[in-house]
């Protein structure tokens, strides 16, 4: 029976079926590697850190989540074959994040709402608000930040259905982008 | 009987898909509507008020009137007494056309950017009208043997399949059988023959029909085969265009038809410059410069196409490609003194090429044209600030 179980076990994680498991966000600063970010996290959300992304949530990734991502500049995007070049301008930044969004095709009526220069763990950024609608209709809202450093293309961004849940978590969010630095 | 006899006449009745056999073209004089088929048309109507609300379909009232007429020039009439078709066209980038059994078809602006002219055009409406005269959907759900597991299979089709672009999330599951999955290889033969003979009797020239699937053909290999349904599935390509010209040969002299390439340019020009806007978005850059020149040969003095040609360049930004978008910027600029993005974006290239003082003035140029409200304002005030 034993043997039956660790076979079993062992198949799983083949087959990727075991995940990293979500974690309370620590009361501490938290340190993701992969993203080479440090920030502090709201308490009493919930935190999924891999390697490819920090994903966080209070009440579930569908009623709200911040994700903070790192792109290499060789890192092919999901949805557009624009790729970021080292020293673009963050306007030009914007421009390619926005347009791996509205190329997605699970996402209909994508718009940018506003686009605005910011600072973010003292780089030269943006900011922009955006919407569109998932599978069911449903009109989600979110705000982008992004900033270049070197080859490296840092996200953080909030995304919420528009109603009720997009204002209430908001602030928490930008506490979040305040909190933000870079390690190297 | 043998139960083993049972179950053979059972299974051989479910594979002739007997059910289908007596389905009859509307025009065939005795249609009349199945309960089934009302259902089915109530499914198509929340699907279609899905796709509204998406906000998807293509406001050109001008484009739309001439797909229509075109279609009503290919519809026979006995068709027209019993059904209502109607053509709408939808923004998207990908070359795709499809039908709904309750007469609405739905063309991408992708394709209507793709083709070269309205006997193509008449084929391709010809081949989605058939679908609904000849009541597909209708045969095609009596031939499902199991149709649980079909519409499982169409709602996992729509998931995986990016090739309708956003349209995936409209998509109800009788859009993406019409769109994504397509209909059996003896109903799409059927169309292609039944809309073959419509817009050959409607006097377009027939030896356009094989060419629709030519060129595409040449694009889709090109993109790796990114197209859906139309143009990717049953029967294949080369079997369909093979079966054009089987049809050419078996109507015998076929000179003389109307091809009206001209006239089909400047109507769906629209679409070819939104088409190739979308596919600059995408990161399409061939694309979107095939489409650009193509609507610079219909308009040789549009600004904004030589700004949108700018663009290809700016944004791809490989080898010389920002010398010559300052090129198309600045001729875009002589074309069209009022159109602000240019003067933003041959800003942010002096500013990446360290010409402050050329970036200034761009940029100057872009707060005086554009509005009060516009969207970039907030940067290019930040940029100017720092160039001082």
């Amino acid at each position: 029976m034993r043997k039956v179980f660790i076979g079993i076990a062992f198949m799983l994680l083949l087959t990727g079926c075991i995940k990293r498991p979500w974690s309370p966000t620590p009361t501490a600063e938290h340190f993701a590697p992969s993203q080479n970010v440090r920030l502090t996290l709201p308490e009493g959300w919930m935190l999924n850190s891999r390697e490819d992304v920090l994903l966080v949530t209070r009440d579930g990734i569908l009623l709200q989540n911040v994700i903070v991502a790192a792109v290499h500049v060789d890192d092919e995007l999901k949805y557009t074959k624009k790729k970021f070049k080292p020293g673009m301008l963050p306007i030009e930044q914007a421009g390619v994040i926005h347009d791996n969004m509205a190329s997605n095709p699970n996402r209909a009526a994508f718009k940018v709402l506003s686009k605005k220069p910011a600072q973010v763990a003292g780089h030269q950024a943006f900011r922009s608000e955006v919407t569109y609608k998932d599978d069911d209709g449903l009109r989600y809202r979110g705000i982008l930040y992004g900033f270049m450093q070197n080859d490296w293309f840092y996200l953080v961004r909030y995304m919420a259905p528009e109603r009720h849940y997009f204002a209430r978590d908001k602030d928490q969010f930008e506490n979040i982008v305040r909190s933000m630095r870079l390690v190297v | 009987m043998n139960p083993r006899i049972g179950m053979l006449l059972v299974t051989v009745a479910l594979l002739a898909g007997c059910a289908s056999t007596n389905i009859q073209p509307v025009t065939s004089g005795a249609y009349e509507q199945l309960p089934e088929e009302k259902r089915i048309n109530r499914i198509c109507e929340e699907e279609q008020q899905r796709l509204a609300d998406s906000e998807m379909l293509y406001d050109n009232a001008k484009l739309t009137r001439y797909v229509n007429t075109v279609a009503m020039k290919v519809l026979p009439e006995a068709a027209k007494r019993e059904v209502d078709i109607r053509i709408i066209v939808i923004n998207n980038p990908y070359c795709n056309a499809f039908a709904y059994p309750n007469a609405k078809v739905y063309v991408h602006t992708g394709i209507l950017a793709r083709m070269e002219n309205e006997a193509q055009l008449a084929t391709l409406l010809g081949h989605e009208m058939a679908h609904v005269t000849h009541r597909h959907t209708l045969r095609q759900r009596l031939n499902m043997r199991n149709k649980a597991a079909g519409l499982a299979s169409f709602k996992a089709t729509l998931g995986s399949v990016p090739l309708v672009g956003e349209l995936s999330s409209a998509l109800g599951e009788l859009g993406t059988m019409a769109s994504v999955s397509g209909y059996s290889r003896e109903l799409e033969t059927e169309a292609d023959n039944v809309g073959f003979e419509w817009m050959a009797d409607a006097g377009y020239d027939p030896r356009e029909a094989p060419k629709l699937f030519a060129h595409l053909m040449a694009e889709m290999e090109a993109e790796k085969r990114e197209e859906p349904f139309f143009f990717g599935s049953h029967p294949k390509l080369a079997d369909r265009q093979a079966n054009y010209q089987t049809c050419i040969a078996a109507r015998g002299d076929v000179t003389g038809g109307v091809i009206n390439r001209k006239g089909y340019e400047k109507a769906v020009a629209p679409a070819i410059y939104e088409t190739a806007r979308l596919d600059l978005k995408a990161g399409r850059y061939a694309k979107a410069v095939n489409g650009i020149q193509r609507y610079l040969k219909i308009y040789p003095r549009s600004g904004r196409a030589h700004y949108l040609l700018g663009e290809v360049h700016r944004q791809r930004n490989d080898g010389n490609d920002l010398k010559k978008a300052i090129d198309f910027f600045n001729r875009a600029t002589k074309l069209d003194r009022k159109h602000a993005e240019t003067y933003r974006s041959m800003g942010i290239v002096y500013m990446s090429a360290k010409d402050n003082k050329a970036a200034r003035r761009a940029f100057q140029s872009y707060l005086k044209l554009a509005p009060p409200d516009a969207m970039d304002r907030e940067f290019i005030q930040e940029y100017i600030r720092q160039l001082k």
